[in-house]
């Protein structure tokens, strides 16, 4: 074993085997890639759907609006979609099972410039379910869902409402052309029922054009959906107004909506089975903050205490959280980091120390987003009907107020910590001077403890209590905290930036 | 679900299909021994170890495929060299990969997903394979010269640890898995198939063979060193490597139970997870059974090299080293006192303020055995006359200068203010390399260079070759290194795909830094070729091999 060739067979062996090791490990297996089932031959249903793709999302139409479609298939569909390049951009159809992107999906068709070139794609469906469709590089405004049900009928009713249902809610909405309003709700209110409320829609025709109101399940404006009042019904005379009662008998999200307005009208209902606290629910799309970049939205369970972040961004936190926690985390995109917190004894997290790289500026973490609408009345603020009624938040909440000027006075609001008002430390929120009929204002409850909201114009009729809770456990509990990818669940911890100029907020 | 249940039958088939091809491996080995055992008797040998001593054993053992199915000490030292030298180049190929991708601040070449895979593998391989695998070589391969033993007979051992080793790193290698090189639950539990977490589960089974496998190794080691050296080698007389050797293998047996049992828990939290999770309360602790082994590994992976150091400066320079009892005590407390300070990985943990102090001030002690051992070595070279420098003498010293800059920046970050700012940047990464270049890396392939007349079977490596692998690679870790410990104190994160612009100067730095150290192992691999291709010209004796031999006029001694 003495050859001259050792050295030589030695080395080339060296880089050989380290070569070979590389490219396997670049190999990553994706041992759950999702296929759709070939095409049957003896197939019998057959659907045709036309997506135009444009990089806001996919829409049915040309045109601005870009409403994601829910599509409802009945099981054993061949479905051949036709996708029309709209803006020249490169698209992906993609479709995967469950409500989200995963990234093992499959690509059921690509397409490029030119503008307008159309491509085919064939799509069979044999298992009754959710499943997700979207494209691979627009994944967080091109995504829309498909549901394929055992029976399908062309459009979605709402259950019919039993004999002798109590109707419990009664909501009246005006239809405005910029608009569907609600007098103390505002444009396109948001909407909370419980589970199972029967609610008596009365909505009124406030333009000359012709009006409708529909509802569909799920988050998007749909072409399955309930026509609840036609154009018929609600004619073309300002103060015609007809009702509709809605048997909302399933927990979810419900969407309404003008079908000759759809750029202008479209609010949610979000029907939840418990007696959540309003006020801790979040849209899906969040609430944009302005002047601050906002970095995806999701939803928050405020009843589950796992949390997951949708940090798709590819920029890197150095997440260090103070008190029970792993070490640092970096969070990285697309893959996910989650952690647990066990407490020893009682403690309460500290979130808003993430420290971005440069150290210049600062990045708050929220773990929560609450819209409130606040009415100003002589007597006090009426916040959902009830008269200073007070409010509790948890702790890392940011609670976007909108003060409605229902009094034609000035009104503000402000807060300060205590439970007195403090003209020293307040911090005004929101403020409508009497010709003004709403405006906004966030606070964020970084801190534990009690707060006072008083208005500065009436502090004695207009005043009540806020009370944070502290975030965190008591002596033996636990607490999840996941973080993930896009591949992963959506919804959140929530990071936002306090400083959008020094933000890196082009790559959200 | 049932996807899921496929794919661990699938995966559990192919790893009991490997298990059982090395088993029978092992057989054919096996039964090669007892072939030896004819031959022993019918030269009328009572002990087979005795024969193997005196035929193959003791001798100078050459570069070839018998290391691999003889299983005396020497072959397996040699085994244990060469395997850890490829993990050396395949880690080394994901470390720069993972450096180009870094060439611009969003992930250019790589997706998040393989990055992670491939940092993950580069440490883990590098810790293990490399920086563990070649010490655990030198010292099969030099203790029984420097011991003088009387007998091999634990070949069996030996040879079972090593490929357990070998399966539990490959077993890693083929895990593609991305937790990081601490395993920390739940991410490593919970990451998905696409981030590179889908055999997670493959590296927690591999690294705890390899466990299992060194655990079998040290304490043969142990054996060879306590019963098998001869009557003549008084405890005294051990040379400062063996004394190396013995902390190194007292740190692994003490350090690495906890962490063995945290892994058989973690497996078991795959398929049911009861141990790790925020359920039962105890999801940091895994941090600590880890840390509790994580710091004596990092001293494991320098103790054996601070002990080689001592063998080969008095080469070099013609005289003893300075001072023998500094050089045993300075080792010993190096052991104490590392194992004490593994709470400085998790000061930002919530430990509690009296245990950040406590760790905080066992950290600063290591100082004080860490510059026992350093003042040896500047002054055992300051009281030479004459200081060959040599290849393998370059490396020594530029393995001194490097562990003091990782040293400093190791005690400035275990102050704890420093530490909550530093955590987490690449201050860490720039500390550790410096270390492991420098030390691990840089004494593995001094060792080498003088062993290797030996193993080429009498052949001289050309010097200049040598040299540009070592220039390379000296001025490539600095500037790779430093370069990391500059962005990190301005906040650059570690161990991510990608980066703030702002940090890109600092990237590319390191990035040409690890580019020239990737040149200078292709001037090793040229050296080994072209070297090998001349004819054998000295005789195949090395000094490392040799106790005591001061002055080298060994003709195959290293230039
Ligand atoms: C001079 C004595 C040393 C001191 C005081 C010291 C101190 C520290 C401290 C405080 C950390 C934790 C930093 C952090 O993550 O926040 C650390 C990390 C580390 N040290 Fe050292 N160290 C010393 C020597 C060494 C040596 C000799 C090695 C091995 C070659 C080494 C390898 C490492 C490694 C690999 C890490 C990073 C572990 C990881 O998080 O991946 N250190 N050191
Ligand atoms: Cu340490």
């Amino acid at each position: 074993m003495n050859s001259k060739f050792v050295g030589v067979a030695f080395a080339v062996m060296l880089v050989a085997v380290a070569g070979l090791s590389l490219a396997y490990e670049l190999n990553i297996p994706e041992v759950h890639a999702f296929k759709l089932p070939p095409v049957p031959s003896d197939a019998k249903i057959y659907r045709d759907v036309t997506l135009y793709a444009e990089e806001p999302g996919w829409d049915a139409n040309l045109g601005p609006a870009k409403t994601n479609p829910t599509l409802v298939f009945q099981v054993g569909t061949v479905v051949n979609f036709t996708v029309i390049e709209e803006d020249t951009l490169p698209h992906t159809l993609a479709i995967n099972p469950g409500p989200k992107e995963l990234s093992n999906a499959d690509i059921v068709l690509s397409i490029g410039p030119p503008q307008y070139s159309v491509v085919h794609g064939q799509a069979y469906f044999n298992k009754i379910g959710v499943y997700t469709y979207w494209c691979t590089v627009h994944p967080l405004t091109m995504v829309g869902l498909i549901y394929v049900n055992k029976t399908v009928s062309t459009s979605y009713s709402l259950p019919k409402l039993p004999a002798n249902y109590p109707v419990n809610y009664s909501q009246t909405l005006t239809i405005n052309s910029n608009g569907i309003a609600n007098r103390s709700k505002g444009l396109d209110p948001t909407l909370y029922y419980p589970t199972g409320s029967a609610v008596n829609f009365t909505i009124t025709q406030n333009t000359t054009t012709n009006a409708s109101f529909n509802i569909a399940y799920g988050s998007n404006v749909s072409s399955y959906n309930e026509t609840a009042l036609n154009a018929t019904q609600l004619g073309r005379t300002p103060g015609k107004s007809a009702s509709f009662i809605a048997y909302l008998k399933s927990p979810g999200e419900y969407t309404y909506w003008d079908q000759y307005n759809v750029a202008d009208t479209v609010g949610h209902i979000y029907v939840a089975n418990n007696s959540l606290k309003r006020s801790l629910q979040v849209t899906n799309g969040g609430i944009k903050l302005s002047g601050h970049a906002r970095f995806q939205l999701p939803i928050v369970n405020s009843t589950n205490a796992v949390f997951t972040l949708n940090d798709s961004s590819h920029i890197y936190y150095n997440f260090s959280i103070s008190g029970y926690s792993f070490e640092t985390l970096n969070i990285s995109g697309n893959r996910s980091i989650s952690f647990n917190f066990s407490f020893i004894q009682p403690a309460s997290l500290l979130f808003n120390q993430i420290k971005p790289v440069s150290h210049s500026n600062s990045i708050y973490v929220y773990l929560y987003m609450v819209n409130v609408s606040v009415n100003a009345t002589l007597t006090g603020y009426v916040i959902d009907g009830i008269v200073n009624q007070n409010l509790q938040f948890t702790q890392y909440t940011v609670v976007n107020f909108t003060l409605n000027n229902t009094d034609s006075l000035n009104n503000t609001i402000a807060i300060n910590p205590g439970n007195a008002e403090n003209s020293s430390s307040s911090i005004i929120v929101a403020y409508t001077p009497s010709s003004v009929s709403s405006a906004s204002g966030y606070f964020y409850f970084v801190e534990a403890g009690n707060y006072t909201m008083w208005d500065t114009y009436h502090p004695s009729s207009n005043v009540l209590l806020i009370t944070v809770i502290s975030f965190g456990g008591s002596a033996g509990s636990a607490l999840s905290v996941r973080i993930s990818s896009i591949d992963g669940s959506i919804s959140g911890i929530q990071l936002m930036s306090a400083d959008v100029m020094s933000c890196p907020s082009k790559t959200y | 679900m049932s996807a899921y249940v496929t794919t661990l039958t699938i995966d559990g088939a192919i790893v009991a299909i490997v298990s059982i091809i090395i088993f029978a491996l092992y057989l054919v080995l096996n039964s090669r021994k007892d072939l030896i055992s004819k031959m022993a008797n019918a030269e009328g040998y009572d002990s087979e170890g005795q024969f193997v001593r005196d035929y193959v054993a003791g001798k100078p053992r050459e570069l070839g495929l018998s290391i691999f199915v003889n299983d005396d000490a020497k072959s397996l030292g040699m085994r244990y060299i060469v395997t850890s030298l490829f993990f050396f180049f395949i880690a080394g190929a994901f470390g720069l990969t993972m450096r180009l991708s870094l060439t611009s601040p969003n992930p250019s070449l790589l997706t998040p997903d393989e990055y992670n895979v491939l940092l993950t593998e580069h440490a883990t391989l590098m810790i293990y394979m490399w920086a563990v695998g070649s010490a655990l070589g030198f010292g099969y391969y030099l203790l029984p010269s420097h011991l003088k033993v009387f007998r091999d007979i634990r070949g069996v051992f030996s040879s079972i640890g090593y490929w357990l080793w070998l399966l539990g790193g490959a077993l890693i290698l083929v895990s593609h898995s991305s937790v990081r090189w601490y395993f920390y639950p739940p991410l490593s539990l919970q990451l998905n198939q696409n981030g590179g977490g889908l055999y997670a589960w493959l590296s927690v089974l591999g690294i705890e063979i390899l466990f299992v496998g060194l655990i079998i190794t040290s304490i043969t080691i142990l054996f060879i060193i306590l019963f098998d050296r001869s009557p003549e080698v008084k405890r005294n007389q051990f040379t400062l490597f063996t004394w190396s050797i013995i902390f190194t293998i007292i740190m692994i047996l003490v350090s690495s139970p906890p962490i063995m049992v945290g892994f058989a828990l973690l497996f078991y939290d795959y398929f049911n997870p009861i141990f790790f999770t925020a359920a039962s309360h105890s999801v940091l602790l895994f941090t600590i059974l880890f840390w509790f082994w994580g710091h004596p590994i990092v001293y494991i992976a320098i103790i054996p090299y601070f002990g080689l150091i001592y063998e080969i400066i008095p080469k070099f320079t013609g005289k003893q080293i300075f001072s023998y009892k500094s050089g045993v005590i300075g080792l010993g407390l190096l052991l104490i006192l590392s194992e004490l300070v593994w709470g400085h990985h998790l000061f930002n943990s919530g430990l509690g303020f009296a245990w950040v102090l406590f760790f905080s001030t066992t950290s600063f002690l290591v100082v004080i055995p860490s510059a026992i051992t350093i003042f040896n070595y500047i002054a055992s070279l300051w009281s030479a006359e004459r200081i060959r420098i040599t290849t393998p003498m370059l490396f020594v010293i530029n393995g001194i200068i490097d562990f003091i800059i990782g040293g400093v920046v190791g005690v400035m970050q275990s102050a704890f203010p420093v530490n909550a700012d530093v955590h987490g940047t690449y201050v860490i990464t720039g500390h550790f390399h410096f270390i492991f270049l420098g030390i691990t890396t840089g004494i593995s392939f001094a060792a080498f260079y003088m062993l290797f007349p030996t193993l080429s079977g009498g052949r001289k490596y050309d010097v200049k070759l040598a040299r540009l692998h070592f220039y390379f690679t000296a001025a490539g870790s600095m500037l790779m290194s430093s370069a990391w410990l500059l962005g990190g104190f301005l906040g650059m994160p570690r161990a991510t795909a990608g980066y703030f612009p702002f940090f890109q100067p600092y990237q590319l730095a390191s990035i040409a830094g690890g580019f020239i150290i990737g040149i200078g192992q292709i001037f090793f691999l040229w050296n080994m070729g072209k070297s090998w291709l001349k004819a054998p010209s000295v005789d195949n004796q090395n000094c490392l091999e040799q106790v005591n031999v001061i002055s080298t006029e060994m003709t195959g001694g290293a230039q």
